[in-house]
C-alpha cells in the first residue's frame, strides 16, 4: 500500500469518528436541551424564588428567610408538620403494597398460558386515571354509597371520608392499591422472581425445604434489589403524592359546587404547594397565592424525599443481596 | 366432577415425576386468580353498566349489578346539556396525547440509541448527568415550571403538557438503554461496514428492533398523558381548552351528587374507553417487554 493511500484511510477513520461524535450528541441534544430546560433551570430558579413573596400580580418582593421561617412555623392554615404526619401513614403504607403485588407475582411469575392470560387482566386497572377509578369507587365510600346505606340501615350514623383521619388513609389505600395491583411494580417482581436459578430451588427441594422455607432463605432475598427499588421510588412518589388524596377529598362534598376541604388530619404535604398555584388557591384557606412560600413548602418536602432516599441506601447494606446471582 | 379431574391431572403428573404443587392447592391457586381477575374487571364493568342505566333509577341503592332497564339518556345528558363540553374535551386529549407519545418515543429513542451504541468523548459525564435526574423530586419542579410557562405566556395554552415530551423523558431513555444491551449489534455493524450512515442505523435497523420497548414506553407515555390531571389543573384556564380527564375530575369535585352519578360514570366510560382499546392491541407486545429482562432496577 503507497503511503498516501494509508494516510487517507487514518484521516478518513478519524473523521468517521468526529462524525460519530457530532451525530451522537445531535441525537442526545432534545433530551439534553430538556432536562437543562425542565428540571436544571427550574431548580436554580425556584431555589432562587423561594426567597421572594410573589402573587403573580405585582413584581416579587425579596423577603429573605422568611418564607422558610413561615412554612415552618406557620399555619396556612394547616402547618407543615401535620401535613407531614398525614403523609407519614402513605409513605408506611408503601411495604404493605408491595407485600400485595409480591404475593400476586408469586401467583403467575411462571410462564403458561393462564399466568399470561391473567397477567394480562390484572394490569388493567393500571390504565385506568386515578380521576375515573375514584369516581367508581365513590359508589362505595360517597354519603349515598354502598357503604354508608349499609351503616345508615343497620343503626348507625353514616361516614364520611372527612370524619376520621384513620379512614380516609384507609380510602386512599385501597383505590391506591386496587388501582395499583397487577401494575408495573407486579411485573417488575414476576421479571425479578423468574431470574433466580432454578438450580437453588431444586438444591432446596432435595434438602426438604418447605416453600416458606425456601422462600424466606433463597427466593425473598434474590429479589431484594427490585424490592429496594420498589421502596424507594414507593416512598419518594408517595411523600409527594397528591391526585389521589385530592380526588378521595371529594367524596365528602355534598351537593352540586361545594367542593370538601382537606382539615388539619387528612391534608397531605404536597396540598401545601399546589394550594400556590392559581386553581388551587381558592382552596388554600390562606387567602391569595404565594408563589415563595409553595416553593419554600416545595424545598422542605423534596428534603423529606432526600432524606428517605439515603436512608433506603444506608438502610439498604442489612437488607439488600446484590452478590448472590 | 371437578373433583375427579383433579384426581386424574394429580395422577397423571404424579405418574410424570415432576415436581408439582397437589392438585387441591392448584385448584385453589387457580380461584384465587379467578377472583382477583374478577376484582380487577368488577368496577369496569360496573362503571359502564351504570352509564347505560335508566337515569330515573338513581335513587336505586345499593347500586345493582344487574339490571336490564337500560337507556342512553346518561350519554345524551352528558353530551348536550352538560357541565363540561365533553366532545372537546375528548379532542384535546386525543391532541395532546399524540403530540406527547410522538414526542416521546422520537426523543427518548434517540437518546437511548446514542447511548447505548455511539462512541464519543462525554459519554459517561453525560449518561450520568442524565441520570441524576431521577434523584429531583418532581415537586419541587411543579410551580417553577409553571412560573416559567407563565412568563414565556403560555399559561392557559395546552403547550406545557406536550412540548416537554419532545425534549426527551430520561427514564424511557434508561429503559431503552437497557433494552438495547441485551439486543446484539452485529447488524448495525454489518450495515455501517456496507457505507450506510448513523441516521441509517439509527431508522432501519434501531428502530424495528426497538419495537417491543418503544410500544410499552408509548403506551405508559399514552397513560401518563390522557390520565394527568395536575398538568391541566395548573396550566390551563379555559374549559375550551381542558382534557376530559380535567372533566371528568370536575364531575367528582363539584358534582359529586348521586342523581348525577350515571352521567359521572358514563363521564368515566369516555376517559377510560379509548386507553383500554389502546391496551388490548399493544398489551402482547408490552407483557413481552416486561418480562425479558428489561426492567431492572
Amino acid at each position: 500500500m503507497s503511503v498516501p493511500a494509508i494516510r487517507w484511510r487514518i484521516l478518513s477513520k478519524s473523521r468517521m469518528k468526529r462524525q460519530e461524535a457530532i451525530i451522537a450528541w445531535l441525537f442526545l441534544l432534545p433530551t439534553i436541551i430538556g432536562y437543562l430546560w425542565f428540571a436544571i433551570g427550574p431548580l436554580i430558579y425556584s431555589l432562587g424564588l423561594s426567597f421572594f413573596s410573589w402573587d403573580l400580580q405585582s413584581p416579587p418582593k425579596f423577603v429573605g428567610l422568611q418564607n422558610y421561617h413561615d412554612a415552618v412555623f406557620n399555619q396556612f392554615p394547616y402547618s407543615i408538620w401535620e401535613a407531614l404526619r398525614n403523609t407519614m401513614f402513605y409513605v408506611l403504607l408503601v411495604p404493605v403494597g408491595i407485600g400485595i403485588n409480591l404475593t400476586i407475582a408469586l401467583l403467575c411469575y411462571k410462564d403458561t398460558h393462564l399466568n399470561r392470560l391473567f397477567r394480562s387482566v390484572v394490569f388493567l386497572p393500571s390504565i385506568v386515571s386515578a380521576v375515573a377509578m375514584t369516581m367508581v369507587f365513590g359508589a362505595l365510600f360517597r354519603p349515598w354509597g354502598l357503604i354508608n346505606q349499609a351503616l345508615v340501615n343497620s343503626g348507625h350514623s353514616p361516614l364520611l371520608v372527612t370524619d376520621s383521619p384513620a379512614y380516609f388513609v384507609f380510602v386512599v389505600f385501597f383505590i391506591g392499591t386496587w388501582a395499583g395491583f397487577g401494575g408495573l411494580s407486579m411485573l417488575i417482581l414476576v421479571n425479578a422472581l423468574n431470574n433466580v436459578p432454578r438450580a437453588l430451588y431444586e438444591a432446596a427441594s432435595i434438602e426438604g425445604a418447605g416453600f416458606f422455607q425456601t422462600f424466606r432463605k433463597i427466593t425473598f432475598p434474590l429479589i431484594t434489589p427490585a424490592i429496594f427499588f420498589m421502596i424507594v421510588t414507593g416512598m419518594a412518589g408517595s411523600i409527594q403524592s397528591f391526585v389521589g388524596q385530592y380526588m378521595v377529598l371529594s367524596f365528602a362534598s355534598q351537593g352540586e359546587g361545594s367542593p370538601a376541604s382537606f382539615g388539619s388530619d387528612n391534608v397531605v404535604a404536597s396540598f401545601l404547594v399546589y394550594s400556590n398555584t392559581p386553581f388551587l388557591a381558592s382552596n388554600s384557606g390562606q387567602g391569595g397565592l404565594d408563589m415563595g412560600l409553595g416553593l419554600a413548602f416545595g424545598f422542605i418536602i423534596g428534603l423529606f424525599v432526600l432524606i428517605f432516599i439515603i436512608a433506603n441506601v444506608v438502610l439498604q447494606k442489612k437488607w439488600v443481596h446484590y452478590d448472590l446471582y | 366432577m371437578s373433583t375427579q379431574t383433579r384426581t386424574v391431572t394429580g395422577q397423571r403428573i404424579s405418574e410424570k415425576g415432576s415436581r408439582r404443587s397437589l392438585p387441591i392447592a392448584k385448584g385453589i391457586k387457580i380461584s384465587v386468580m379467578l377472583l382477583l381477575m374478577l376484582i380487577a374487571i368488577l368496577p369496569f364493568y360496573f362503571m359502564v353498566l351504570s352509564s347505560f342505566k335508566n337515569p330515573a333509577n338513581w335513587a336505586i341503592s345499593p347500586p345493582r349489578l344487574f339490571t336490564t332497564d337500560l337507556s342512553l339518556a346518561n350519554w345524551k345528558d352528558l353530551f348536550e346539556t352538560s357541565i363540561a363540553p365533553f366532545q372537546v374535551g375528548f379532542l384535546n386529549s386525543v391532541k395532546i396525547t399524540v403530540l406527547n407519545v410522538a414526542g416521546t418515543v422520537i426523543s427518548s429513542s434517540l437518546a437511548g440509541f446514542a447511548l447505548a451504541r455511539m462512541n464519543f468523548p462525554g459519554k459517561r459525564f453525560i449518561f450520568i448527568f442524565l441520570i441524576s435526574s431521577f434523584a429531583i423530586p418532581g415537586i419541587v419542579l411543579a410551580l417553577p415550571s409553571f412560573v416559567m410557562w407563565f412568563k414565556l405566556g403560555f399559561y392557559n395554552t395546552q403547550v406545557p403538557l406536550w412540548l416537554p415530551a419532545w425534549l426527551g423523558n430520561t427514564f424511557d431513555m434508561f429503559l431503552l438503554l437497557q433494552f438495547f444491551r441485551s439486543l446484539p449489534r452485529e447488524l448495525e455493524e454489518a450495515a455501517l461496514i456496507d457505507g450506510a450512515n448513523w441516521l441509517q442505523v439509527y431508522l432501519k435497523i434501531a428502530l424495528p428492533l426497538m419495537r417491543p420497548i418503544l410500544i410499552t414506553i408509548a403506551l405508559f407515555a399514552t397513560i401518563g398523558s390522557w390520565d394527568n390531571l395536575m398538568g391541566p389543573l395548573i396550566y390551563i384556564n379555559d374549559m375550551s381548552k381542558q382534557t376530559v380527564t380535567f372533566m371528568v375530575a370536575l364531575f367528582s369535585t363539584e358534582f359529586g351528587t348521586q342523581q348525577l352519578f350515571f352521567e359521572q360514570m358514563a363521564a368515566s366510560t369516555i376517559s377510560v374507553v379509548p386507553i383500554a382499546i389502546i391496551y388490548v392491541f399493544s398489551q402482547r407486545y408490552f407483557m413481552q417487554a416486561v418480562t425479558t429482562e428489561t426492567i431492572k432496577g
